[in-house]
């Protein structure tokens, strides 16, 4: 990973990479996101978990820069996150135009955009970069393949490598695991571990609690308010899942331990959606 | 064979319409791709359209002097587009919605506008269906000039366009201006979209705009491609047309639109 420096700042050493101070966000008077308090080290990695509405996409978007606070702070190394290229932000999967007319190098190079400048072209540095994350994800097999032709897991891989092109030092991803097969989803986990061990910090929200539990070490259970954050071997218990998923989940005890039955993708009819 | 190309540019008329048919076709193609591709398609239509009372106002005024007239369609192209960058901004309305209740409502101002002057017929006829024939040197320099700008802030802003295209969010996340690009584009279609009404009007500026790009989505695997070939489905169509017209004797403006249909048609079953 190239040196400190993201874009405007220098980042100050031994500031978290991302800090979050009593954030609220309301809408239309309603709050999303209330009193979330967490900071992240570099190489730290947390999964964000609760129900659909419970504030995950815009507690990201917030930490991206893309939703202003209704009060609270965000700081990326100690700095507001507007004046940050090194976020690098994986929106749920639906919003980018697949039908773009576009190689999976030719995304991977936008990554490149914000560094290259404007009325620049692309240098051989820029590609080179390009080529590198590539290979980082394992995709380079698929450099020329057109995008819409690619698998779910895939098209997360190829976002993930546009990720590493910016030079990102921070990853968040929406839930990218949505619409992938177990073997993808573990796949992609087993990606961001990896890329975590290279210090970069990662956030991720997403559904599926047993893959929450298998591969991080810390999770915030998100119900407009934090309801749990921690270990998830110690904060994923059965008090913690009702209060954040309530009616929506079934807890059965096994001989293995607790298995939770959700339908956190499609909640019922009657149930407290925000 | 020569005597084919050569007997109509022997009129100085048809060398500047031909050039003219050519650059804008050209241009409508480059801004057309990103039009295409960004699923405005409708708001190429509704400019059009909405440039019409101004064009009527300056024709009213200017007691039909042409360039003037052109004048004034540039500036209500580029009002216009900045306007609907502002509806779909912040309406509650849908924004093809919108942009319908408005557009149509101006073109009829526009038609009101030109109908009140006598024997407004025919010039009517030449702002609907265009009247490149028509074109004067001053015309042809500005044509010319118009459409190498649009072309040359394309290219200078290629990978910025690009990105805000594919990827709207991720390009907020880089910092870009995405809402600047959104403008700057819009004023690209409305300048083009105006030299254009020259050589096909108001009718059928739209498959000027849409149907060179979309034979090269057909046609493309990446951005450039698209591009290139969307020039060059515009360029032919433009330069053919123009002699299509001369031979056949149809109105200009149609057979340019109706060589790009019929382009866009040969290249249905190759596409990939």
């Amino acid at each position: 990973m190239k040196g400190e420096q993201c874009w405007k700042d220098l980042h100050p050493p031994d500031t978290p990479a991302v800090e979050v101070r009593e954030l609220r966000i309301s809408r239309n008077g309603q709050p999303v996101l209330e009193n979330v308090n967490f900071s992240l080290g570099r190489g730290e990695a947390l999964a964000i978990a609760g129900p659909n509405g419970a504030g995950k996409t815009t507690l990201l978007a917030a930490i991206a820069g893309l939703v202003r606070p209704s009060s609270g702070v965000v700081r990326i190394f100690g700095h507001p996150p507007g004046r940050h290229l090194c976020l690098g932000y994986l929106p749920q999967r639906s919003q980018a135009e697949w039908n773009f007319p576009a190689t999976v190098l030719d995304v991977v190079l936008m990554g490149r955009v914000g560094r290259a400048g404007l009325l620049r072209r692309f240098t051989l540095e820029d590609r080179r970069k390009a080529q590198e994350a590539l290979h980082q994800v394992g995709l380079e097999s698929l450099a020329s393949r057109r995008i819409r032709e690619l698998s779910g897991g895939e098209q997360q891989r190829m976002l993930i490598a546009r990720a590493l092109a910016q030079e990102a030092q921070i990853l968040l991803l929406d839930e990218p695991l949505a619409g992938l097969d177990v073997p993808a989803q573990e796949g992609l986990l087993g990606l961001l571990k990896e890329l975590a061990g290279q210090g970069l910090t990662i956030l991720v929200a997403l559904h599926e609690l047993d893959l929450v539990a298998r591969y991080f070490s810390r999770v915030l259970l998100l119900r407009t308010r934090p309801v749990a954050l921690g270990d998830p071997a110690k904060v994923l218990t059965a008090e913690t899942l009702h209060v954040a998923y309530g009616a929506a989940l079934h807890l059965l005890p096994t001989r293995t331990g607790l298995l939770a039955l959700g339908e956190a993708c499609c909640p019922k009819e009657g149930e407290p959606q925000k | 064979m020569i005597g084919f190309f050569a007997e109509p540019l022997g009129f100085a008329f048809f060398v500047r319409a031909l050039l003219a048919a050519t650059a804008a076709s050209a241009a409508c193609a480059v801004v057309g791709t990103f039009v295409v591709l960004r699923g405005l398609t409708f708001l190429g239509d509704a400019l059009a359209h909405a440039i019409l009372p101004g064009v009527a106002v300056g024709y009213l005024w200017h007691r039909g002097s042409r360039s003037s007239v052109f004048y004034w369609a540039l500036g209500t192209g580029v009002v216009t587009a900045l306007a609907i960058g502002a509806i779909g901004r912040r309406g509650r309305l849908k924004e093809d919605t919108a942009i319908g209740i408005v557009f149509a409502g101006m073109f009829a101002l526009g038609i009101a506008l030109i109908s009140t002057a006598r024997g407004y017929a025919v010039d009517l006829v030449h702002f609907l269906f265009g009247n490149v024939l028509a074109v004067g040197p001053e015309d042809l320099w500005l044509i010319l000039g118009l459409c190498g700008g649009v072309v040359l802030v394309v290219l200078a802003l290629w990978k910025e366009l690009a990105l805000a295209t594919f990827d709207p969010v991720f390009a907020r996340t880089l910092r870009l201006p995405v809402n600047a690009l959104r403008y700057i584009l819009l004023v690209l279609a409305a300048v083009t979209v105006v030299t254009a009404l020259r050589v096909v009007g108001v009718a059928l500026v739209l498959a000027m705009l849409v149907t060179p790009p979309a034979t090269g989505y057909l046609l493309a695997k990446r951005l450039p491609g698209m591009v290139m070939i969307a020039m060059l489905a515009g360029i032919l169509s433009g330069f053919w047309g123009l002699y299509l017209s001369y031979y056949v004797g149809i109105a200009p403006g149609a057979a340019v639109v109706l060589l790009a249909t019929g382009l866009f048609l040969l290249a249905l079953p190759f596409r990939r």
